[in-house]
């Protein structure tokens, strides 16, 4: 086991419960999440000595980059230790990580992770072309017309193709996320849907349908996390970072796999965070895993390990993953049905906190004690990263 | 071919302007590694494999398969609104790199696999866009 389990824990999370918010400000949002966050660990402002944010621009508010100290000095308080680091929606897994090594190394007690973004007031397509194409790489690919969604069209179309996934299990992820966020009184959409429905939404880039896109919610969280000391003296249940690893794709000089790529990438994560600790897929009680679109669950179960690429389609489609399923995933409705404003990690980890704690706003899975991550991020097209964890209660 | 070219135009750099002069003369060229024999896409000043500064162009024959694809219905960025739904595709060229292309042929006749040929399109933009089409309207045995 590495030295690195179980050394630190999230001992504060928090969700907010607004999915728009057309009254507030991000900076204010993030405030409220903050707070949220330390009255649910029992620490003060005071107590944080570390703070991570992403640098937003794709979901739009007023912190670019530098956002770390602009926010810093906003919420009054004076980290140490400061990260930004940006690889889209796993960035909160990355920032987790970067707590983890910081407090080993002593650099840091108790750090402060936060999120808020209002895409959904502030009327922005996420995964847009910007209008002016960067020389490299962008304009080697975006005058084709190339919107996120149609590179998840296209890695869809590619995974289907070497799978076997039939477009009506691919659905059963939409539906079986609308299951749960139906139990989720702060999931932004909860009425359930059928296959039918999904098949039959407008189509956006084939093989994907409306309803197999995330919703685009204004959204905020915030995670505390902290170390062994400041863990065991507060009152709520830490969830321990039992073990976590990271990994990266690219284009590979116009020789990527995509597929494979992707698959293998989320596996190297994976490897990393079951060895640090020491647990197996099957000691895991719930999965939260990355939702942006259909697509990305079957791929994170495959390169995760929870099935392989013969058995997905069939655990997907035969409720494998719904909240009474092998594997309960997205237990909160996911980024399909409940809360995704342009990053969603954020959300993933206070989600697997809540299950741990039996404490969700929606299902819960009865003495779920331990739980996975598996998030996905990326820059532009397939230069991805994703981040795996595994929490747990003593 | 059109009156105006409403869609993204590229950025074109001191790195990069030699792809795009080669298209203006109706080639697509890859790079080839002197050092390491690596080819690569897209065009860089050096080999991303192994860093040699020593990097050839290598004209391309234009001719490839569908690796993947997907039929985009809907896009409200300008100069692709009022083109929906139109094709998106990696076409993995006979060279052995993959590049991102548009498909001019109807969404129900791409599918992976389908043999795919360069043709040559003058923006009136001052730039040259690369365009596949179907080879013989059916997927490779």
């Amino acid at each position: 086991m590495n030295r690195l389990s179980r050394r630190c824990a999230i001992v504060g999370a928090y969700e907010h419960p607004l999915r728009k918010a057309p009254e507030t400000n991000e900076l204010l949002f993030a405030f409220e999440a903050a707070k949220g966050a330390l009255e649910d660990a029992g620490l003060e402002p005071g107590d944080i000595d570390g703070l991570f944010t992403p640098p937003m621009t794709l979901e739009g508010g007023p912190l670019g980059p530098g956002a770390a100290l602009l926010l810093s000095d906003y919420l009054g308080i004076r980290p140490r230790f400061l990260d930004e680091s940006d690889v889209g929606g796993a960035s909160f897994g990355y920032y987790v990580n970067r707590a983890a090594m910081a407090i080993d190394a002593g650099m840091m007690s108790c750090a402060l992770i936060v999120y808020a973004a209002r895409p959904r007031s502030g009327r922005r397509g996420i995964g847009a072309a910007a209008s002016e194409l960067r020389a490299t790489p962008d304009s080697f690919e975006q005058i084709y017309g190339l919107p996120l969604v149609g590179f998840y069209g296209m890695l869809a179309t590619r995974y289907m193709h070497v799978s076997g996934l039939t477009r009506e299990q691919l659905a059963q992820v939409p539906v079986t996320m609308r299951s749960h966020a139906a139990l989720n009184p702060d999931a932004l959409y909860r009425d359930r849907i059928t296959i039918d429905d999904v098949l039959g939404s407008s189509e956006i880039a084939s093989p994907l349908h409306m309803l197999d896109c995330c919703v685009i919610s204004d959204g905020a969280a915030a995670v505390v996390v902290a170390n062994e000391e400041i863990a065991r003296r507060l009152a709520k249940p830490p969830a321990w970072v039992l073990g976590f690893g990271e990994a990266t794709m690219n284009h590979g000089r116009g020789q990527g796999d995509w597929v494979e790529d992707t698959v293998s990438m989320i596996g190297e994560a994976a490897r990393g965070a079951f060895d640090m600790a020491g647990v197996g897929r099957g000691d895991i009680d719930a999965a939260m895993v990355y939702d942006a679109f259909s697509v990305n669950v079957p791929m994170a179960l495959e390169g995760a390990g929870f099935a392989t690429r013969a058995t997905v389609g069939e655990m997907i489609g035969g409720g494998g993953i719904g909240v009474d399923g092998e594997l309960p995933v997205n237990t909160d409705g996911g980024g399909l049905s409940s809360n995704h404003p342009g990053r969603r990690g954020l959300f993933m980890l206070v989600e697997a906190v809540r299950q741990l704690r039996g404490e969700g706003p929606g299902a819960c899975v009865a003495g779920a004690s331990t739980v996975a991550t598996v998030a996905t991020g990326a820059a532009s097209v397939a230069r991805r990263a994703s981040a795996v964890h595994i929490l747990g209660v003593e | 071919m059109m009156s105006e070219w409403t869609k993204p135009s590229p950025t074109i750099n001191e790195e990069t302007r030699a792809y795009w002069t080669a298209l203006d003369g109706h080639e697509m060229v890859v790079q080839r590694c002197r050092d390491c024999g690596a080819i690569q896409h897209y065009y860089r000043a050096f080999c991303a494999a192994c860093w040699s500064t020593e990097v050839q162009d290598v004209p391309v024959s234009g001719e490839g398969r569908v690796w993947s694809h997907s039929t985009i219905w809907k896009n409200r960025a300008k100069g692709f609104a009022d083109e929906v739904p139109y094709v998106v595709a990696v076409v993995e060229l006979a060279e052995g790199v993959r590049v991102f292309g548009n498909i001019d042929a109807p969404p129900e006749d791409v599918a992976i696999d389908l043999r795919v040929r360069l043709k040559f399109v003058d923006t009136g933009a001052g730039w040259t866009f690369p365009l596949f089409e179907p080879i013989d309207g059916r997927p490779a045995a």
